[in-house]
């Protein structure tokens, strides 16, 4: 259509309600380990565990295995891509809704 | 940060306080404090207060972490968490100092007939803190914990009932309270490994 606004192109990596909603928490704050991202994103082991594995892939997050008081430990931390990426989607979805007729 | 992930980050301070260690610290706390009252057993209500201090960090690890998982909150807040805890220790040391400067000032004869006023104020002392803690963490249930020690203040001072009625009353309610909530909490966390595949 001449003279139309292109749509933003969203980040499909993040648009996905369990990685969108995984990134939110880890964005809260500095660290996190696998099982208070379990009770706080209300995704099941399997699922936490496959999202964070492709997060941690495209360099969104860190991941550092540690023992912590005799217990194997997966923490996690939101990269600064990781950030700026939730940053432009989020500004890109906004465009996209304003763009949504009242 | 902008408002939605403070908003999130508030939800997941409170949701640390969830598991009802601190509840049953509280309760214990008030019950020692009340009996040691009762029996003139002073020396216990000195000291326990410093062992569930101690105990509390081990508790939590062995505990409550391992369920509830591990979390480094932001610089922000670690620095509101130090605030309070310093306030916390200033109301204490602060109410200490003006209980000593009225009694050494007035003795027995208290103005404005404020010793028919002062067998609730050692609830109130532990009624302000829970307030400012439930305002902190938004945990609601110690503002309603406040709010008991308050009245269980009122109560004495109304019946004449010495101190350490209010103490074991408010304790005898929110030591079970912290275990249901305790209980709760163990069972719908229940201990697993933390792996990734």
């Amino acid at each position: 259509m001449k003279g139309s606004v292109p749509t933003p192109e969203l980040n499909r990596l993040l648009h996905e309600p369990a990685r969108l909603r995984t990134l939110v928490q880890l964005a809260a704050v500095t660290k996190a380990d696998f099982t208070w991202l379990l009770g706080q994103t209300g995704l099941s082991r399997g699922n936490l565990s496959v999202q964070m594995s492709k997060l941690a892939d495209a360099g969104m997050v860190t991941v550092e295995k540690r023992f912590h008081n005799n217990r194997p430990q997966t923490l996690f931390a939101l990269t600064e891509s990781g950030r700026q990426a939730l940053v432009e989607y989020k500004q890109n979805m906004q465009l996209i809704l304003d763009g949504i007729p009242e | 940060m902008n408002d939605a992930i403070r908003h999130i980050e508030k939800k997941a301070f409170r949701s640390y306080w969830d598991d009802g260690l601190l509840d049953i610290m509280l309760g214990l706390l008030l019950l020692v404090l009340g009996v040691s009252w009762w029996q003139d057993v002073y020396v216990l209500g000195a000291i326990f207060p410093a062992i569930c201090v101690s105990m509390w960090t081990p508790l939590r690890k062995r505990l409550v972490e391992p369920r509830m998982g591990y979390v480094e909150f932001s610089g922000k807040r670690n620095l509101k968490v130090r605030t309070f805890r310093f306030g916390l220790m200033a109301f204490f040391a602060g109410s200490m100092a003006l209980g000593l400067v009225v009694f050494s000032l007035f003795g027995g004869e208290m103005p404005f007939r404020a010793s028919e006023w002062i067998a609730g104020f050692p609830l109130v002392l532990i009624a302000i803190p829970a307030l400012f803690f439930a305002l902190f963490t938004s945990c609601l249930r110690f503002a309603a914990y406040a709010f008991l020690l308050l009245l269980a203040g009122l109560t004495i001072v109304l019946m004449g009932w010495d101190p350490h009625v209010g103490f074991i009353g408010c304790g005898i309610v929110i030591t079970p309270y912290g275990v249901l909530i305790l209980s709760r909490f163990l069972s719908r966390h229940p201990l697993e490994q933390d792996v990734i595949t």
